[in-house]
């Protein structure tokens, strides 16, 4: 159905891009109008607390808890920030490897398949077992959930470049490095950006769903103890902050790509 | 390395020598193709050749052997008295593909500079790209990126990024095979200015029989199953060639000859042809 939308949709007129019939206040609305919804069924129908607190109260909540909250929110941040960074770099070297030797795919692909297959949530006790209940284990989930997306997309990207432009660098005799840094690199970049764009919020959930099985800190810790408690309040506030943090690592990722990726961008089935 | 074994005596003056040539592959299905089969060609300096024939007919697979893209299966080739593969290491060799084949993270001065930058040249490079820009009537364009142009317009920077290296032979595979009419007459007369001043060797591979007879000085018609050649013919038609001569009577006689030559062919080859 998506992808037949676009095909299906009537020629615009000259002039009516989306881009020009976009009401960028539109969203703002909503939200406020969602929010005070939420507030008024809440309240008309005294939904106790600690099933569904009202949005003023978890306001509350975030304005006089701040300072243990924004320890949490930084210890999560620096999980979800080193996970992302090195499950991203071990991805994309692998996929490096991968195009440049085809021995390397054929033996590693169907292991990082397979660790794909295993479910985060199993492995997480095993690695907080391994690794103890500090950082290491939540940095290792978050890199975990992060690597085989860019590992599969950056492996299209790099071998996207069209055969013709293969072929020119052979009759130019274009070294293995030129072809790898000038060619296969900058052609990869749209496609690295949308499996960064995924990673940026995965690893956030990574990081938490980490925090679940043993930690002192950090908004996934506060989500359990939260629920534990029936602070219903604070559980919705420790959700807030980790949703805000996901939506701000995506936003970032999504300026430093139209930043780096100024050229017709076009993945197959877009 | 004095004397490259793929030389075959005095070359006099001649930029190719194909002798006996064949390609063949084996299909998916395990069947053997015989792409190419006991093809001689010379190509003397400064020619400019046209090889027209039927789908199948082993044109592009020619080009690809004499630029070493693939290796042949029988036969010998000599290009500028080396073997293909050295020829295409001295950077003797340019290759234009039907698809301009453009980075398109790069502008067009980029496009350019792309071979210069391979050739360790990039210093100072940026004159001459500009000026191969030029060259082709782009050199307002520099700062254009290949998805802001027109089809036209991308494979003319093509023909600049082959012409920056000033290769001595250069290889052209149907690279106006996928412009309409106006703009594909356009960029015929742009090429024969640019080749009647840079005088290098060109190999061109054309459906088009009209595009082949306008800037030939010799068309090799070639047939398919298998692919070998069938007939060469001397255009005499006087340079410097202009839009005019496409209506005289010389002209229109070439293209009825080439047109029996191919059609002839083509029938043999495929008696349930689609034409």
């Amino acid at each position: 159905m998506t992808t037949l939308g676009p095909m299906l949709a009537t020629p615009r007129p000259a002039g009516a891009s989306p881009r020009s019939r976009r009401r960028p206040w539109l969203a703002p609305v909503a939200i406020v109008v969602l929010l005070t919804l939420w507030q008024a069924v809440v309240q008309g129908f005294h939904i106790p607390a600690y099933l569904l607190p009202t949005p003023t109260a978890v306001f509350h909540t975030l304005v006089s808890q701040w300072s243990t909250l924004l320890q949490d929110l930084e210890a999560t941040a620096f999980e979800s920030l080193v996970g992302f960074a090195l499950g991203n770099a071990v991805a994309i070297a692998l996929a490096v490897l991968f195009v440049e030797y085809r021995a390397v795919e054929e033996s590693v692909y169907p292991i990082a398949v397979a660790i794909r297959t295993v479910p985060i949530i199993a492995i997480a006790p095993i690695l907080t077992l391994l690794l103890g209940t500090g950082f290491a284990p939540k940095v290792a989930i978050a890199a975990l959930i992060t690597f085989f997306p860019t590992l599969v997309d950056m492996l299209k990207g790099l071998t996207s470049v069209e055969p013709e432009v293969m072929e020119l660098t052979r009759v130019l005799d274009a070294s293995e490095w030129y072809v790898l840094w000038r060619v296969r690199f900058p052609a990869s970049t749209p496609y690295l950006f949308a499996a960064l764009k995924i990673a940026a919020t995965s690893c956030v959930l990574g990081a938490v769903v980490a925090e679940w099985i043993g930690a002192q800190v950090g908004l996934g810790y506060v989500v359990v103890l939260a629920t534990y408690d029936y602070r219903g309040s604070l559980l919705y506030a420790g959700i807030f902050l980790a949703s805000a943090l996901a939506l701000a690592l995506f936003g970032l990722t999504s300026f430093a790509e139209r930043r780096i990726v100024r050229w017709r961008a076009t993945l197959p089935g877009e | 390395m004095g004397h490259s074994p793929g030389g075959h005596g005095p070359r006099d003056g001649a930029a190719l020598v194909v002798r006996g040539l064949g390609k063949c592959f084996v299909s998916a299905a395990g069947e053997r193709v015989d792409a190419l089969t006991g093809v001689d060609l010379t190509v003397r300096e400064g020619e400019f050749v046209s090889l027209i024939g039927p789908s199948g007919c082993g044109k592009s697979t020619l080009l690809r052997l004499i630029a070493d893209l693939i290796a042949p299966t029988a036969g010998s080739i000599d290009v500028l008295g080396r073997l293909p593969v050295m020829a295409r290491k001295a950077r003797e060799i340019g290759f234009i593909f039907q698809d301009a084949a453009l980075l398109p993270w790069r502008d067009a001065l980029g496009n350019v500079l792309m071979p210069l930058e391979v050739l360790g040249r990039r210093h100072g490079g940026e004159a001459r790209a500009q000026e191969a820009l030029e060259l082709v009537g782009l050199g307002t364009f520099a700062r254009a990126y290949p998805h802001e142009m027109s089809g036209g317009m991308r494979q003319r920077v093509s023909i600049a990024r082959a012409l920056v290296t000033e290769p001595k032979i250069l290889l052209m595979d149907e690279p106006f095979g996928a412009l309409d009419e106006f703009t594909r007459s356009h960029l015929n007369n742009l090429l024969t200015e640019v080749w009647e001043r840079t005088r290098s060797t060109v190999l061109f591979v054309t459906h088009s029989i009209q595009e082949a007879v306008y800037l030939s000085d010799r068309i090799v018609v070639m047939g398919a199953r298998p692919g070998r050649i069938i007939r060469e013919v001397d255009v005499a038609l006087a340079r410097p060639r202009t839009e005019r001569l496409r209506a005289e009577r010389a002209f229109l006689e070439y293209e009825g000859l080439l047109r029996q030559e191919l059609y002839q062919g083509f029938h043999l080859a495929a008696p349930q042809g689609e034409a």
